[in-house]
């Protein structure tokens, strides 16, 4: 096989093997088949243009002329002939466009449909080609990996989760495949490498280079696929940290991002609570949207900064207003992976583990990088805000630094204009809201559902709701806020949760049917104060108010300090379970960190796992040369009188050279093949320092012991005081290196890579019979 | 006179030759290997060949080995002139007797020093070609042994001089080493001044060993272990100047039986019962460089033979294998190469084989190896017997 056929079958080989990482993308891979087809095509024509000694530039443009009826054939056989028609080439773009249109339509993976597969046929059919062209016509395998890289790209943007560590090994092997067979060939282009006669027979040794260069790049390969395992990617998180420590995020959006969230057939529970606080007043927030451009409802770019201890005072809050501390002790169960901390509004004080950063403007806490709630217990200290409905009612003009929470798009406000008037009425801004509330939520004329035709928070879902009146929390919290924005009070849209049920211990539970969605308006001297627009769901908050009201079913007579949890449990019911499943917010609230799917503690154990896996692996060359050593040093302190026969001292004799061979190896120490033992003995002594006394008393000990079990007749029967010999050397050795030597030594010996059988003992052992000894004649 | 007994074990074999050393050290001053080399030569029934310019003590160190043996010696001056049958000896009719009768030339002898060998004619150097490979001198059709130990010690000058013939690959290939005297340093030639101005310190030398010690110290020499490893060694590193791309010719067989004796020589020489591969390498230029012809390339790139053959010793890896069979009390059967000895190897002593060196107590210093020459520059001279006695006369 010359070099240039071995090149031809590598840069095959390399292109199958990353082909294959397009196989995770489609359901079926039949057209790997034609693929592999078409690469060995291309090497074959590649091998025979290139022995007729065609330009070099010509090679791969026959490649491709070849190629041409091979598609065709294969991808439109029933119009095609062995000489591309028009026809056939119609077809062929008819099933290409179809394969795009294919590919629009799916997600990976896709299924194997007719124009995907000629597609991808055709893409690997050229990638083959470039390859061929470059690493063979060309012999330069390094650029080669760039079409490579290119293909493997292509499944690796697709793949939702990244591809496969193993879809990764095989593509990184393909490179590695090719490198080697280009460095051998590189080599032997310098002729035949130069080996003593010793060695010739052997042959093993006759190529040092290219196992060299593929131990590299096996231990490259298995060091990228082990080292992402244990370490978490935090190099963007480290970025992070590294500024300011306060830098613009997007926080996330449960309600946008999570539409397409599944129906959760049954109520799953989320998380458990007890509270020092009013339980029919403990809505817990995850999200806070204040941005509306018509389309929906988003949060905000805001900066984040590390958590205070203590979070600063809300945003408008006067101490007049009567604000309670209380106290909740949140259990979220595992699984629930949700990146932003539940807390009723405002907390104050929040202690809860992670890596969490805190966004003020909405007073959330964000998990940093992957960090969830799943499984955690944390205590939340918070304010219970209540507001006098005359404090409510006095509140001045709003500052204009609340201007942002106020825009409309201009064709709701049209819309929506007339209807607000009409309900708010006149008065202060506190008495228009409570009128929009109550319209919404005690009227009658809305209707809760989750069944409706839009769904969403943007102008096309508000006009439906508005013209049919009916709708679900989404709905009726955005309607409310843009209208509560048109009278001119700026507002939110709050997601979260509705107080969850009582289990009777004085915890709470919620579950996934308990999310929710509300409003939040902004009234100066007071801050943003929640209303409960939607009927059935919740509880409106009551306001302390000296002027009675007419609503009837309001509970705006209760007492603040009232606590009686007996509603809440018929309030949650509500929401049963065949109405609840469309509730968007709530699906989003629920998987907002990414699904709940697997379990935190066997992620813990295979990351423990692997972690260990990782240290032992490192770990490997030092236990092994310690092994080594101990068991040198074991045979060494054997007395071959005792048990005579079982071992053999000269063994022990030389294992204890070996040692002191080996710990120069480790240190560093250059060990030639054909340096005698008196020779190295010689040079070591020079690496001694001049008072180690025993070493240099032991070292020659050693050197002539091993001496006369290789070259005399009769090998030395006392062994014992060799292993002190080789401690003392060892120790002598080791202390005169400096300290990087001697961690290098102990972490990564060098002579724990060694072959044994490499060394002339053992070849001189497995090979021909002692010749006659050339006595004189 | 005979330093040994029959029990003859390498330690005295090592103080003898330290005696011999220690007297042609007091003549040739500031070349303790070049001593050490014609000694080992000597030990092992081999010949020397000393090249080097003129008056840098070729013939000295010749006749100081000679002079420190007490042993027949005879000295040929090579001249163009010289004829064969001068080297052999010579068949004259005895008109008395009425027969011829052997006149054997001064090639019967233990130690011939053959004087500026290559300015005889090839023709006669071409005589010594028998005496030095089979020890024996076949005149008339009669062949005539030559006494034990013979040996030719040679001096020439390098063949770039004016008037001489270069010696044939065969005639080099019968000599053991070629040893290069080299310029002594400066202050051994100051030393010499001193001692040379007061008289010729040959006369001062008394002879420190004899024939018959010579040969027992040469039956000891034969007795040394070379283990398998070592032995494939030897061959290795001679195959490989076969080898090596540097060399036109390479070492013949007859060169690795030459290494693998000087080694063992050697290696008793070092009070040592076994060979190293150290000693291979320590002799592998001088025994195996003058047989050796470069390619044209390595004279064109002004590669020395010496350097070629160092080369070699570098690459070829050295043997790790123990040689015989672990256990093996006390000294092993003989090789079947030593089969074909002449004499049977005599009966060693219990402790000829110990080895030497270990355990450290044995000696001093801790390395045989190193800075032995010390121990040799202090033997005590021989009774002078005389120079010249010829058994064969």
């Amino acid at each position: 096989m010359t070099g240039r056929l071995r090149m031809a079958v590598a840069a095959a080989v390399a292109t199958t093997l990353t082909a294959s990482s397009l196989l995770p993308l489609v359901r079926s891979g039949a057209w790997i088949w034609q693929a592999l087809g078409a690469v060995l095509l291309v090497a074959a024509v590649g091998e025979a243009v290139r022995r007729m000694s065609v330009p070099r530039p010509l090679i791969g443009v026959v490649q491709l002329v070849v190629l041409i009826p091979y598609l065709m054939l294969v991808l439109v056989p029933e119009v095609s002939g062995p000489i591309p028609t028009p026809d056939a080439v119609r077809a062929y773009g008819d099933l290409m466009s179809a394969g795009g249109t294919d590919i629009k339509n799916y997600s990976p993976p896709v299924p194997a449909a007719d124009g995907i597969g000629a597609i991808l046929v055709t893409v690997v059919a050229v990638v083959a080609v470039m390859v061929d062209t470059i690493a063979v016509t060309y012999g330069q395998a390094a650029p080669a990996g760039l079409p490579l890289l290119a293909l493997y790209s292509v499944p690796a943007a697709l793949a939702e989760s990244g591809l496969g560590w193993g879809v990764f090994l095989l593509s990184g092997l393909a490179y590695v495949v090719l490198l080697l067979a280009e460095g051998r060939e590189r080599l032997l282009r310098w002729g035949r490498p130069l080996v003593p006669p010793g060695a010739r027979s052997s042959g093993t040794s006759a190529r040092p280079w290219a196992r060299g260069g593929g131990r590299i790049g096996l231990a490259t390969l298995a060091v990228a696929v082990a080292v992402p395992a244990v370490i978490p990617m935090t190099a963007n998180r480290l970025a992070d940290r590294s500024g300011t420590g306060s830098d613009q995020i997007t926080t996330i959006n449960p309600v946008v991002d999570l539409k397409d969230e599944l129906n959760r057939p049954e109520n799953t529970d989320l998380l458990t609570y007890t509270t020092t606080a009013d339980p029919r007043s403990m809505y817990l927030r995850i999200a806070a949207l204040d941005l509306f451009d018509g389309n929906s409802w988003q949060p905000s770019e805001q900066g984040l900064v590390d958590p205070p201890k203590v979070m600063p005072p809300p945003q408008g809050l006067d101490p007049s207003v009567k604000a309670t501390k209380v106290t909740t002790e949140i259990k979220v169960v595992k699984g629930y992976k949700q990146g932003s901390v539940p807390m009723p509004y405002p907390a104050s004080e929040v202690k809860v583990k992670g890596d969490w950063r805190y966004e003020n403007e909405g007073r959330l806490l964000l998990g940093d990088k992957g960090q969830t709630i799943s499984n955690q217990r944390y205590t939340v200290v918070s304010l219970d805000v209540r507001p006098t409905a005359d404090q409510l009612r006095a509140a001045g003009a709003v500052p204009s630094s609340m201007s942002r929470y106020r825009p409309v798009p201009l064709n709701l406000v049209r819309s929506l204009t007339d209807v607000t008037n009409r309900v708010a009425g006149s008065g202060s801004s506190f008495d228009k809201a409570l009128r929009l509330e109550k319209w919404f939520a005690e009227s009658g004329d809305f209707k809760y559902d989750t069944k409706v035709p839009n769904k969403g928070n943007g102008k096309n879902a508000i006009d439906n709701f508005m013209e049919q009146k009916i709708g679900y929390c989404e709905q009726f919290a955005s309607t409310m806020a843009v209208m509560a924005r048109i009278l001119g009070i700026p507002s939110r849209v709050a997601v979260g949760f509705v107080p969850g049920s009582p289990t009777g211990d004085g915890t709470y539970k919620i579950g996934s049917h308990d999310a929710h969605a509300w409003p939040e308006l902004y009234f100066a001297n007071v801050g943003w104060v929640r209303f409960e627009p939607t009927p059935s769901r919740g509880t409106a908050p009551q306001f302390d108010d000296n002027r009675p009201l007419p609503e009837p079913s309001s509970s705006l007579t209760a007492t603040p300090t009232e606590t009686n949890p007996t509603p809440l449990p018929e309030q949650s019911r509500q929401c049963r379970m065949d109405d609840c499943p469309e509730d968007t917010p709530t699906a989003a609230a629920v998987a907002a960190g990414g699904g709940g799917d697997g379990g935190n503690l066997r992620n813990l154990l295979i990351g423990v796992g692997a972690a260990v896996l990782v240290v032992l692996l490192l770990a490997l060359p030092m236990l092994l040369r310690r092994r080594v050593r101990r068991r040198r040093l074991t045979a060494l302190s054997r007395d071959p009188v005792v048990d005579a026969g079982r071992a053999d001292p000269g063994e022990a004799v030389l294992g204890a050279w070996q040692e002191v061979l080996d710990t120069a190896r480790d240190l560093g120490i250059r060990t030639g093949n054909s340096e005698t033992p008196r020779q190295l003995t010689v040079r070591l002594l020079a690496e001694l320092p001049e008072d180690a006394e025993a070493a240099r008393e032991a070292l020659p000990r050693i050197a002539l012991a091993a001496e006369q079990v290789m070259y005399a007749p009769e090998a030395p029967q006392r062994t014992i005081g060799l292993a002190e010999d080789v401690r003392a050397v060892r120790g002598a050795l080791l202390a005169a290196a400096t300290r990087g030597t001697r961690l290098r030594a102990e972490f990564l010996p060098a002579s724990a890579f060694r072959r044994p059988q490499g060394g002339p003992l053992e070849r001189l052992r497995s090979g021909r019979e002692p010749e006659p000894e050339p006595g004189s004649a | 006179m005979s330093t040994f007994n029959d029990q003859a074990g390498l330690k005295e074999l090592a103080a003898t030759a330290a005696r011999i050393r220690g007297a042609m050290e007091s003549v040739i001053e500031g070349k303790p290997e070049v001593v050490r080399l014609a000694l080992t030569v000597l030990l092992a029934e081999g010949h020397l060949l000393v090249e080097d310019v003129p008056g840098v003590g070729k013939t000295m160190l010749a006749k100081s080995l000679a002079r420190s043996v007490d042993c027949s010696v005879r000295r040929v001056q090579f001249t163009p002139d010289l004829l064969p049958s001068d080297v052999t000896g010579v068949s004259v009719y005895d008109q008395q007797r009425r027969e011829f009768e052997f006149k054997p030339g001064a090639i019967f002898a233990n130690i011939v020093i053959g004087d500026e060998i290559n300015r005889a004619s090839p023709k006669t150097q071409s005589a010594l070609l028998e005496c030095m490979a089979e020890r024996q001198v076949t005149v008339d059709g009669t062949t005539y042994e030559l006494q034990a130990p013979f040996m030719v010690i040679a001096t020439q000058n390098p063949v770039e001089m004016e008037g001489t013939y270069p010696l044939p690959e065969a005639q080099r290939d019968r000599f053991m080493a070629r040893v290069s005297m080299g310029y002594p340093s400066l202050d051994a030639e100051l030393e010499m001044l001193g001692v040379h101005g007061a008289g010729s310190p040959l006369d001062s030398l008394d002879p420190a060993a004899d024939a018959r010690d010579i040969v027992k110290l040469i039956e000891a020499v034969r007795e040394v272990h070379v283990s398998p490893g070592v032995a494939r060694y030897a061959v290795e590193l001679v195959s490989a100047t076969r080898n090596s791309p540097e060399l036109r010719l390479g070492a013949s067989p007859r060169a690795t039986l030459h290494l693998v004796r000087a080694a063992k020589a050697a290696a008793a020489l070092d009070n040592r019962g076994y060979v190293l591969p150290d000693d291979l390498q320590a002799l592998a230029v001088p025994v195996l460089a003058h047989r050796l012809l470069p390619t044209a390339e390595a004279q064109m790139s002004r590669r020395s033979v010496e350097q070629v053959v160092q080369d070699i010793v570098r690459t070829v890896p050295v043997p790790g294998a123990p040689g015989t069979p672990p256990g093996a009390q006390g000294y092993p059967a003989p090789q079947p190469a030593q089969v074909r000895h002449a004499q049977p190897a005599p009966q060693s002593g219990p402790g000829y084989g110990r080895p030497a060196g270990y355990p450290a107590a044995q000696q001093p210093q801790p390395y045989p190896g190193q800075g032995q020459a010390g121990p040799y520059g202090a033997a005590p001279g021989g009774q002078f017997h005389g120079n010249g006695h010829n058994p064969a006369r």
